[in-house]
């Protein structure tokens, strides 16, 4: 005898779609959670002036005597320099940032200051640092640009220092018309921005 | 009654970014550094007077007559001076000038040289210099009852404060 076995064998399992027909069929769903333990986090990237040291200090030359701006005077053949210090905060993992000036400074005031002073050099230099952190230094269009790329994944802060030179040339001719005047040195943001990886 | 199933077994796990235009930019911070006050440029000046001046009144061949110039400084920053060669000793044939220095109460034998910057000196001194007027023994039997008045120009320049 011919058996004719119709059957309709399914396998499956799982979670079916059920499209067609003429009817309304449920159709089977199941869900699961995914695990949530830990936020994913942002890192940090900041500058502010040093805690302790808000404002420029001015200083005779490149030494360390202070040069008291309100009472002190300058001569030809003096050289006076202006510092400040910010600190920079940089946290994450895939981070570089690059840390310079957005001006340079420059000497304004008495026509015959400013045709007797050189621009200003301005230099900025940061604190060592410490392996894996890198910290690169490079001569930029507003004076020194640096690169730090913290490579770890904790917070890493350093001091940054911001230096301008100003001089006022011996000559070799004789010039009486600067004495007497005065030059004021620019103001300018020293920005950290971040940077492409690596 | 036929049933058209579908089985469709589709399991998805997906982390979706909007599609929006929304440009992301990179993190930039600043801190102000502000302008500075004025700076200001000194003062400086030289006044040159005689403590002694040199008599040259009945000089005789030979024979020196000195005086004391002083030099002072005023002003900011540190300085030099020059002594130039004396001016005007030639209505007097025979006449030599030479300069020394002064210390302790009384000329020295160093020689100053004429046209020559010295040594730099502290701010706001102050320098005796001896002047040495020498009729010279070979003057002629002519320079007798002439005089010659001298001009000994001395200048002053600014150094660097330190």
């Amino acid at each position: 005898m011919r058996k004719t076995t119709k059957g309709a064998i399914a396998i499956g399992a799982g979670v079916a779609l059920l499209l067609g027909g003429a009817g309304t069929l449920a159709y089977w769903q199941v869900g699961t959670t995914v695990d949530s333990t830990t936020g994913i986090q942002s890192g940090t990237l900041s500058i502010v002036p040093k805690v302790g040291a808000t404002t420029a200090a001015w200083t005779w030359g490149t030494t360390t005597t202070a040069f008291d701006v309100a009472n002190s005077r300058i001569v030809p053949g003096d050289v006076v320099t202006r510092t400040q210090v910010f600190t920079v905060t940089a946290r994450g993992d895939h981070l570089k940032a690059e840390i310079a000036l957005d001006l340079a400074p420059a000497v304004g005031g008495n026509a015959a200051m400013l045709a007797a002073l050189g621009t200003p050099v301005t230099t900025i230099t940061g604190a060592t640092v410490t392996t894996p952190t890198t910290l690169t230094s490079a001569a930029g269009p507003t004076g020194t640009v640096l690169a730090i790329t913290p490579n770890v994944s904790t917070a890493v802060t350093f001091d940054v220092t911001v230096k301008s030179v100003v001089t006022f040339p011996f000559g070799t001719a004789v010039d009486n018309t600067t004495i007497g005047q005065s030059f004021n040195l620019s103001g300018a943001n020293i920005v950290v921005k971040q940077i492409a990886f690596p | 009654m036929s049933m058209r199933t579908r089985l469709v077994a589709v399991v998805v796990v997906a982390l979706l970014l909007s599609g929006s235009a929304t440009a992301y930019a990179a993190w930039s911070r600043s801190a102000a550094m502000a302008a500075t006050p004025n700076v200001r440029s000194g003062n400086f000046a030289v006044a040159v007077s005689w403590v002694t001046p040199v008599p040259t009144t009945a000089m005789w061949p030979g024979e020196t007559r000195t005086g004391v110039a002083r030099v002072a400084h005023t002003g900011h920053g540190r300085w030099q001076y020059l002594v130039a060669s004396a001016t005007g000793t030639a209505s007097l044939s025979g006449l030599t000038v030479t300069y020394t220095t002064f210390s302790g109460g009384a000329c020295t034998a160093t020689a100053i040289p004429a046209g020559a910057w010295s040594a730099v000196q502290p701010n706001g001194t102050t320098v005796d210099i001896c002047v040495h007027a020498t009729l010279g023994a070979g003057a002629p039997s002519a320079a007798q009852g002439t005089s010659s008045g001298f001009t000994v120009v001395i200048s002053g320049r600014n150094q660097s404060t330190s």
